[in-house]
């Protein structure tokens, strides 16, 4: 089988966050992701709490699709935290895409704090069914 | 990094760059870099910890907000209970019916069930609870029996 997405090593995330301004810097963290294959699409599935549709940036460079969320969530102003087990983060996670992916056609939903890709494949890519002829 | 299917580690580049000793010794800046270096350890633990969702809990004098995170979860599937000053919250994410192969699956089963115990008693009556992008926010006031008076302290 050969792999429609590898984790990349060292891209050029330090310069593409440069580029951007960002609001005070929130730490981001990989979101933890399941991946599916189909004939004519891969599907990758990000759980993202506290993002909705707005705070959803996918981004194709090169080869490398870059997925980051901005969660909408706020610490409650006027109240003490009392007990902390998890920090507001924001996500950020990059794959690397092969050649049977069309980085032009990729769709994104956002769902109760889910974020769904699909990343279709060129028609080249996909299997395609051969007619035998009888007789 | 090898080549294979995205496992769960956290992809390198969100890593600050190593910090270089170009001048002399600063403990500060040595603490500093330590602490950032436990931070990583974290991160690294959320993304790929177990499947027991976290709880922050949030007050003051006169109320509490309780947060934790649920992504994909449905509101139907949220179960709250209030017993005196103790908060039961139960969840479960319905399994998905993936198609095609499965290349990666880091996104746990959630099913879960916790209680806290409240800095205060409670009023059950006004107990409001929201679940909005996967993140369930619980908001409770604290009981008026409860709520310390002032006393007002009268001259002569």
């Amino acid at each position: 089988m050969f792999s429609l997405l590898k984790p990349t090593a060292k891209t050029d995330t330090a310069a593409t966050q440069s580029a951007q301004p960002q609001p005070a810097a929130r730490r981001s963290v990989a979101p933890r992701v399941d991946i599916h294959e189909t004939d004519t699409a891969v599907l990758i599935t990000a759980d993202m709490p506290g993002v909705a549709a707005d705070g959803v940036d996918v981004r194709v460079h090169g080869d490398v699709l870059t997925l980051r969320g901005t969660s909408r969530v706020q610490e409650p102003e006027r109240f003490q935290p009392i007990w902390r087990e998890y920090a507001i983060r924001d996500y950020e996670r990059s794959f690397r895409l092969g050649h049977a992916i069309d980085g032009e056609r990729i769709a994104a939903t956002a769902k109760d704090g889910v974020i769904r890709l699909t990343l279709p494949k060129r028609v080249a890519a996909q299997p395609r069914r051969i007619a035998v002829a009888a007789g | 990094m090898d080549a294979s299917i995205n496992r769960g580690d956290a992809p390198a580049n969100l890593e600050p760059p190593m910090t270089t000793y170009a001048y002399a010794w600063d403990p500060f800046r040595e603490v500093e870099s330590m602490l950032a270096g436990m931070d990583r350890v974290l991160d690294r633990a959320w993304s790929t910890a177990g499947s027991t969702p976290g709880i922050n809990v949030y007050a003051d004098d006169e109320a509490a907000v309780i947060t934790t995170e649920l992504p994909g979860v449905q509101a139907a599937d949220v179960q709250l209970q209030l017993h005196d000053d103790v908060l039961s919250v139960s969840a479960e994410r319905k399994p998905e019916a993936g198609s095609g192969e499965r290349l990666a699956s880091e996104r746990p089963a959630l099913r879960f069930s916790r209680s806290i115990s409240l800095p205060f008693a409670v009023d059950a009556e006004r107990v409001e609870a929201r679940l909005a992008d996967g993140v369930l926010t619980v908001a409770l006031k604290r009981a008026e029996a409860d709520r310390p008076r002032r006393i007002t302290v009268n001259a002569n």
